[in-house]
């Protein structure tokens, strides 16, 4: 399932149960003026698999949470969770997720994933994967990262003739862009980048 | 570019010396082989030229044609002619190498460049640089092997004519057939009249690109100058010959390690 949020507010709420040997895919962006809350759950039977992956802008003083909740509840099951997001202003971005696995859910593979670049000294963000184990021989693992711009990439970009504004543009765009490139519906891409362009980050 | 020129530079970062106190004019048409031991200011030297943020220019000036250099940017020397290769280009994921030089080439031309004149003239930069342009679609750097970097910053020069150009150890981890390609290229764009310099260890790169001057840096200074045999004759010797010959004192003033240690005179280079 593809989402785009443009115009979003408030809280938001996608739920799944996956079904034995089924898939969900779940692409989210979210470029919302505005202060938002989605939650996500999902419910994994045996052998059945989700990949869930969101990009968030959040601009001004919006304060957003995304709360990944991805329960391997059958064996075998898999799971990759994917959060990247700029914080531009004032405001807070929090990326939340949980994993949990049941006991009897063996052979699970499950992974959260989540960066958050800040934008602004005032920018408050918070990256917070918990992975819950109740099965022995399951893999599980989780990355987090918060950080500012790379100050040697925004150098060589600009030795190479681009302004600082346009390169720190460019390596913002460039952060969300695999989760723009993974939306099925190309249009729904098309219109992901349009909107991001014209962002003015 | 007529005239580079670096009077009494001294800069430093993180509250460390670097550069001290250093002198060097180039003139257009300049090939000049710049040599020193290692960790004594050669890449730092590129860097505060080229506008790096990390480095505090503490005292001395830089002009281009009567022009201060040091209050410009980055981007701004760049679209003034400027361009270094990097000692260690960096990886920027997210961004499509085709997408960041066709940005690079377009700020320095009133009019966007066409998409089939860009078409041509990647594939034909491609070509030259021995990579396979299938490349462009790929993130700046993100995976490339340390060979394919070095030709991937020939690339971008070719891309972007620049008539100032500074290469830092461009033929570290290349092989002979790739190094003869680089090496055409440079000579090729000498013959243009664009300006060179060019830190290397090795006299491999000098005897192909012959320069027509030399200096040695030495704690943060050029030391010494001279024609294309210094170049040789470093590269075959080493440096002690400074120390004999000239007196010149290799052991830098101020070890990082503990800047309350006194001065050693010694002729260890590290
Ligand atoms: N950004 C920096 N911060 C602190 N020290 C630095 C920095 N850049 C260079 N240096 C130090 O300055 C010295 C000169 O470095 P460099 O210019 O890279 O030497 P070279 O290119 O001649 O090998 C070294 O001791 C190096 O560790
Ligand atoms: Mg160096």
């Amino acid at each position: 399932m593809d989402v785009l949020m443009s115009r979003s507010a408030g809280r938001t709420e996608i739920a799944y149960d996956v079904d034995e040997g089924r898939e969900v895919v779940l692409t989210l962006m979210d470029l919302s003026p505005s202060d938002l809350d989605v939650a996500v759950r999902i419910n994994l039977a045996r052998g059945s698999r989700a990949v869930v992956r969101i990009a968030s802008v959040c601009t001004g003083k919006s304060s957003k949470v995304f709360d990944v909740n991805v329960r391997h509840e059958g064996a075998d099951s898999y799971s990759r969770a994917d959060m990247a997001g700029i914080n531009q202003g004032s405001g807070e971005l929090r990326f939340l997720g949980t994993s949990y696995i049941a006991n009897g859910a063996r052979g699970s593979d499950t992974r959260q994933d989540g960066r958050v670049t800040n934008l602004s000294p005032d920018s408050k963000s918070e990256v917070s994967p918990v992975l819950l184990i109740n099965d022995n021989d399951v893999k599980a693992s989780h990355g987090a990262a918060l950080g500012a711009y790379d100050p040697e990439a925004i150098y060589y970009m600009m030795s190479r003739g681009l302004t600082e504004d346009e390169s720190k543009r460019l390596i913002t765009i460039g952060s969300l862009m695999p989760v723009v490139d993974s939306f099925a519906d190309r249009s729904l891409a098309e219109e992901a980048k349009r909107l991001l362009g014209g962002i003015g980050l | 570019m007529e005239k580079l020129i670096v009077s009494n530079l001294s800069a430093e970062a993180d509250g460390k010396k670097i550069l001290n106190d250093l002198n060097l004019t180039l003139s257009k048409g300049d090939c000049m082989a710049l040599l020193g031991p290692n960790g004594h200011g050669k890449s730092t030297l590129f860097n505060v030229l080229m506008g790096s943020p990390e480095y505090t220019v503490t005292s001395g000036s830089v002009t281009m044609d009567g022009e201060d250099l040091l209050a410009l940017t980055a981007d701004q020397r760049s679209r003034k002619g400027m361009f270094m290769a990097f000692q260690n280009p960096p990886d920027i994921p997210g961004i499509v190498a085709s997408d960041f030089f066709r940005a690079s080439v377009n700020v320095r031309r009133g009019e966007p460049v066409s998409a089939y004149d860009f078409y041509k003239l990647t594939e034909e930069a491609y070509r030259k640089v021995g990579l396979n342009s299938d490349m462009a679609s790929r993130h700046l750097n993100e995976g490339f092997s340390g060979g394919e970097k070095k030709r991937d910053e020939v690339l971008q020069m070719l891309l972007l004519e620049p008539d100032l150009v500074f290469l830092d150890e461009i033929d570290s981890g290349l092989d002979v057939d790739a190094l003869s390609q680089i090496a055409s290229i440079i000579n090729e764009m000498r013959a243009k009249g664009t300006t060179f310099v060019m830190i290397s260890h090795y006299d491999r790169l000098y005897n192909i690109v012959p320069p027509n001057r030399t200096a040695v840096m030495v704690d943060g200074s050029i030391v010494l100058e001279g024609d294309a045999s210094l170049a040789k004759r470093v590269s075959a010797e080493g440096y002690s010959f400074l120390h004999s010959e000239y007196g010149i004192n290799l052991a830098k003033k101020r070890p990082i390690a503990d800047p309350k240690a006194p001065d050693i005179l010694s002729l260890g280079v590290d």
